[in-house]
């Protein structure tokens, strides 16, 4: 679709708008606005006059009066004179509208024994204040721009030029000839999206590859577009803007590898609870299989044999092996080899990393995250990597946590302190299911599980984790809604295998995990 | 063999054990109720006729151990003996202590299976001595 373009500037689609604020804004007796037409024809002639001077208020007639005072070529108006009228003395000043004063001119008068000497002043305040403006758009971090309808640009910011290495007359050379800096994969795209947004009104937000001039690479952007229309509604522009968002999509690419990478060590533990959860795995489809297999035997010594119950029990038995199998597959790539590195860990920035990697995650489960982390908060002596494995798993089962909660918002409060004597405490309270008190004492066991489809090893290597730092982590259900895990790190650097557990600790807690020790 | 085959209830949330399990069982000559989750056990009316329990110790939700409780708590007696992947000897006599008969560590053989059940089923026999007609019941070796 096509949409002539409109003659002149924004000002002649608008110019009852300047004619009724100018009077009031500069305190004038008289405005006169006459625009040139670019084809022509008569120009357009607009007046306000107010009653103190006495004069007509018909655009015709007022013209021919300040012709007579200025003269009949209205492109040689240009300085301030005083006119005698019969009631009062009227200062005009004569104002070219416009680039090259191409638009046409307006004639402003009043009656103040100050005008027009206070009237420049303003104005020229406001012609600042305009430029500084034009320059604001021009030195804006994105790219400005304003088109026709047909796709022609009108302005476009000097940092669009210059990133894609385009003149403005090039650009304005024919309605898509701005398309040159487009990638061609993206073109059709970005016709597309104008053409929609000039048939139906509404504005529109594309990603598009721009080539840089710079180093000739094709660069993301986020190109954003709104209409402007006139006072009843008809197409003047669209105006928009394009952002480089490269930096950002590689950063999130990064981010999500990251996330990608810190989920997996989440899994990781320690030898002796990665040999007891192959241990358990590997028992129950074990059984399944010896179950079977005695069963087979027997129903094959029967008489007369149970050939087809045999079959069936063989099946069953080739299945479970299967199974043991993927076990050990599944086990198998959960392990890795990581050393205790220890370093001063600042737990404010750890769990800040973190909640940046969880966003997403926590957006998909309408989980809003709050932070409230102590100033001044010392570091303290750890695995930053390991400690972030256990911030991470913390975030995670709360998030899990309220993932059926929808009578109330499901709010995460991530709190860092000083704890009692020499710990540096760290809590994560949610709003979910919360727990029993009965259940409390074993959350932290290995294999033991809430959850449908967890294997229950998430908080025991999160113990594990805390027990290798000489901590404490446990958990206590809310007042309210919900639970809090509360991590408790010494300040002191005594973090070894077997750090005897911290004393003085706070004994609110309804139970404290214990060292993972087994029982004897 | 005459006289009521015993029901073995097998209380497990693991798949293959709720399979393998009844079939052997009736080998045995015992008619077998699988059962997914201590909750569905209990809320069950199967309680009162079961001879014995074969119980997994870990599941989601209730673990064996509370649900043997829970059963003694209502004044159920039926025998009980627990089965578990985690293979830890020491844990048997507290196991047994809470009031099992014996305790079965995942994969067990066919003689354990055998020696267990015959233990519980004996127990489930003279907890009938005082009224109930004792059961006539021989398991097949």
């Amino acid at each position: 679709m096509k949409v002539p373009a409109p003659p002149g500037g924004i000002l002649q689609q608008n110019p009852f708008f300047v004619l009724d604020v100018l009077p009031e804004m500069l305190d004038l007796d008289l405005v006169y606005l006459r625009l040139d037409d670019a084809a022509g024809a008569r120009p357009l002639e607009l007046a306000r006059v107010s009653a103190d001077v006495n004069l007509s208020d018909d655009p015709a007639v007022l013209g021919r009066l300040v012709e007579g005072w200025l003269g009949q070529d209205s492109t040689s108006w240009s300085a301030p004179r005083r006119i005698a009228l019969a009631h009062a003395e009227l200062s005009i000043v004569p104002l070219r509208l416009g680039l090259e004063d191409r638009i046409g001119v307006l004639v402003v008068g009043s009656a103040r024994k100050e005008f027009p000497a206070q009237t420049e002043q303003q104005l020229a305040e406001a012609n600042r204040e305009l430029q500084l403006r034009a320059g604001l758009l021009q030195s804006i971090p994105v790219a400005a721009w304003t088109a026709w309808p047909d796709g022609t640009p009108d302005f476009v910011s000097r940092s669009w030029l210059e990133y894609t290495g385009l003149s403005l007359e090039e650009v304005q050379s024919s309605p898509e000839a701005w398309m040159s800096a487009v990638h061609p994969e993206d073109r059709e795209r970005a016709s597309r999206c104008f053409r929609d947004s000039v048939r139906s009104g509404m504005g529109y937000t594309v990603e598009l590859r721009f080539l840089r001039a710079e180093d000739e690479t094709y660069r993301w952007h986020l190109n954003q577009a709104v209409p402007l229309n006139d006072a009843e509604g008809g197409l003047l522009r669209l105006v928009g803007t394009a952002t480089d968002i490269q930096d950002l999509k590689e950063a999130q690419e990064q981010l999500r590898s990251t996330q990608a990478a810190l989920a997996h060590v989440t899994r990781v533990m320690t030898v002796g609870e990665l040999t007891a959860s192959i241990a358990h795995e590997i028992n129950q489809p074990l059984a399944g299989i010896i179950t079977n297999a005695s069963t087979c035997l027997r129903m094959l010594a029967a008489d007369p044999p149970n050939v087809e119950g045999a079959q069936e029990t063989a099946r069953r038995t080739i299945r479970d092996g299967r199974r043991a199998s993927d076990v050990i597959t599944r086990l198998r790539a959960l392990f890795s080899g990581e050393e205790l590195a220890m370093s001063p860990v600042d737990l404010n920035e750890a769990a800040r990393e973190v909640m940046a990697l969880c966003v997403g995650e926590m957006n998909k489960n309408c989980v809003v995250m709050q932070a409230d982390f102590a100033d001044d908060l010392p570091t303290v002596p750890g695995d930053r990597t390991q400690l972030q494995q256990v911030i991470l798993n913390l975030l995670l089962n709360a998030s899990d946590a309220m993932s059926r909660v929808d009578d109330r918002p499901r709010h995460l409060i991530i709190r860092t302190d000083r704890g009692e004597g020499e710990h540096v405490r760290f809590t994560v309270q949610d709003v979910g299911v919360g727990i029993q008190p009965q259940t409390v004492a074993r959350l932290f066991e290995p294999f033991y599980t809430t959850k449908p489809s967890g294997i229950g090893i998430g908080l025991s290597v999160c113990r594990s984790i805390i027990d290798g730092h000489g901590g404490r982590i446990w958990a206590e259900p809310n007042e309210g809604p919900g639970a809090t895990f509360c991590v408790l790190l010494p300040l002191a650097s005594e973090g070894s295998e077997i750090a005897p557990p911290p004393t003085g600790l706070p004994t609110r807690a309804a139970a404290v995990a214990r060292p993972t020790g087994r029982t004897s | 063999m005459t006289g009521t085959i015993p029901i073995v209830a097998v209380v497990d949330d693991d798949q293959s054990v709720r399979e393998s399990l009844p079939d052997l069982l009736r080998e045995f000559g015992i008619a077998a109720r699988v059962y997914a989750s201590a909750a569905d056990f209990l809320a069950s009316d199967d309680v009162g006729t079961t001879s014995c329990v074969l119980l997994d110790v870990a599941m989601p939700g209730m673990t064996g151990p509370e649900m043997l409780r829970e059963l003694r708590r209502r004044g159920e007696d039926v025998p009980v003996v627990f089965i578990t992947g985690h293979e830890d000897e020491s844990a048997r006599p507290r196991l047994v202590e809470e009031g099992a008969v014996d305790c079965l560590f995942k994969p067990f053989s066919e003689a354990a299976l055998l020696a267990a059940l015959t233990a519980a089923l004996e127990v489930a026999d003279l907890r009938c001595s005082g009224g109930c007609p004792r059961v006539p019941f021989r398991l097949v070796e």
